[in-house]
């Protein structure tokens, strides 16, 4: 298992032109939506939280169907298929290899970002800790999907299905960003939570059956 | 034999028994949709009174409740026969699901047009993100990427498996996105028009139009499924033939 995050870790460092990809990207993007609000302060911080949460979402889609297609392509699934390791804890590791190289340093920029959206210093905190909390369901969902598209390389059909399993995700996630209660234990926070959780645990099996359905 | 009576009904997953069974049924649900739609609509439009702050708009109600009601039944059914499909390998129950996918498609949009049209003159608008009426772009979303998903990979068995795990999960994901919308906002929208636990339904004058629409709506669903799922069997039996 710890061979799997060591190599996985060590994919990423050594040939990791997919993580500066999804930050130039997400750097892009947030360009992107600042110009189109631009010298509207109001429209500006009223854009700013769908802004990041969009961003967030589109890179991490961008990325993701490399991460399991390039395993399909050069072989190395067929080896993690017969391996010792079952390949649910394997899909775990790779999601959770790939949120902290991607996802992480993307969240440790947006509170800059959000700065620069002209949104209150008082509520940044808690935006920050709802995306920390809220983000891994995106990631694990699209690990899923990815699973399920292997038999077709298209980047478009990945994007296009995967995009409504993220409405419970960013409804979910905007409207605790947005929300004026600062008590993190309160009911829409909790709800969050629990998706996140309820992804995370669905994901890697679903991940894994895929995966053998697509090889039957 | 233990369950004789299941194992009469699993029977009919063989493909020549089903095309033989479906030729029988079809007809009979064409005609009973025929005999129930026409008098329905004729009926509900001509021989009731007007509501009395809608005025003769509230006629819709014949189309959009049946349309709603399949829109939302036929992507159930499909989830069922996605089950079918990954735990009994039939042909029947995967290409039964692919066949209603677009039926489901249709009824969608149709729900989603008389919708607007009814809410443009009740409510002054064609669309608002209400929670019914995202709830149904959402089921709108899941149709169109499962057809997408059917005409993008190639072996059947292959599309089968994926389509499947793709409806299930989506069945699920719909239903969440539902809950977390209704959660978020109340809405505009009126509550159920028919349930079975409640007192008081719609008006009797309503009622009874309506409940034909409806058996009339879900035999037409009955006879289109058992069409197209035949011409889909055609179609693999000729291509297994070459």
């Amino acid at each position: 298992m710890l061979n799997i995050l060591r190599l996985e870790f060590l994919l990423v460092i050594r040939s990791g032109s997919h993580v500066v990809l999804a930050f130039s990207f997400f750097l892009f993007f947030i360009l992107l939506f600042a110009l189109s609000a631009f010298g509207d302060n109001f429209v500006l911080s009223n854009i700013g939280l769908t802004a990041v949460w969009l961003s967030l979402l589109m890179s991490i889609l961008l990325t993701l169907n490399k991460v399991i297609h390039e395993d399909y392509e050069s072989g190395i699934l067929d080896y993690l298929l017969i391996a010792d390791i079952p390949l649910e804890v394997t899909m775990f590791l790779k999601t959770i290899v790939h949120w902290v190289s991607v996802v992480i340093p993307l969240i440790i920029i947006i509170p800059v970002v959000l700065i620069t959206f002209e949104i209150s210093s008082d509520h940044i905190l808690r935006i920050f800790i709802v995306l920390l909390c809220g983000s891994p369901s995106l990631s694990f969902i699209g690990t899923m999907i990815s699973c399920l598209t292997l038999s077709n390389r298209s980047n478009f059909l990945f994007t296009t299905i995967t995009i409504p399993f993220y409405f419970p995700t960013l409804l979910l996630g905007i409207f605790c960003c947005s929300s004026s209660t600062t008590d993190l234990f309160a009911l829409e926070y909790l709800l969050l939570y629990a998706n996140t959780l309820f992804t995370v645990v669905l994901s890697p099996y679903i991940s894994a059956y895929a995966i053998k359905l697509n090889y039957s | 034999m233990k369950n004789s009576a299941l194992n009469k009904f699993w029977k009919y997953s063989n493909p020549v028994l089903f095309k033989k069974l479906a030729k029988i049924i079809s007809p009979l649900a064409g005609l009973i949709a025929i005999l129930a739609i026409i008098p329905g609509l004729v009926w509900g439009v001509f021989f009731t009174g007007p509501d009395y702050k809608q005025l003769e708009t509230v006629k819709i109600i014949f189309i959009h409740v049946p349309a709603a009601f399949l829109a939302i039944n036929v992507y159930l059914m499909m989830t069922v026969a996605s089950l079918v499909w990954l735990i009994r390998r039939q042909y029947v129950s995967a290409l039964a699901a692919k066949s209603s996918a677009m039926i489901g498609l249709i009824m969608t949009i149709a729900t989603i047009i008389t919708g607007s049209l009814w809410g443009s003159s009740t409510w002054g608008t064609y669309w608002v993100w209400d929670p019914r009426l995202t709830s149904f772009a959402v089921l709108l979303c899941f149709y169109v990427g499962y057809i997408i998903l059917w005409s993008a990979i190639k072996p059947l068995e292959r599309a089968a498996n994926v389509t499947s795990l793709f409806c299930i999960l989506g069945s699920v994901f719909a239903l969440l996105s539902r809950y977390i919308v209704f959660f978020i906002d109340q809405g505009l929208h009126q509550g159920p028009t028919l349930s079975l636990d409640e007192e008081k339904n719609i008006d009797d004058s309503y009622y009874f139009p309506l409940i034909l629409a409806l058996v009339g709506f879900s035999s037409l669903f009955v006879y289109l499924l058992l069409v197209r799922t035949t011409t889909e069997l055609n179609k693999l039996k000729l291509k297994l033939m070459g």
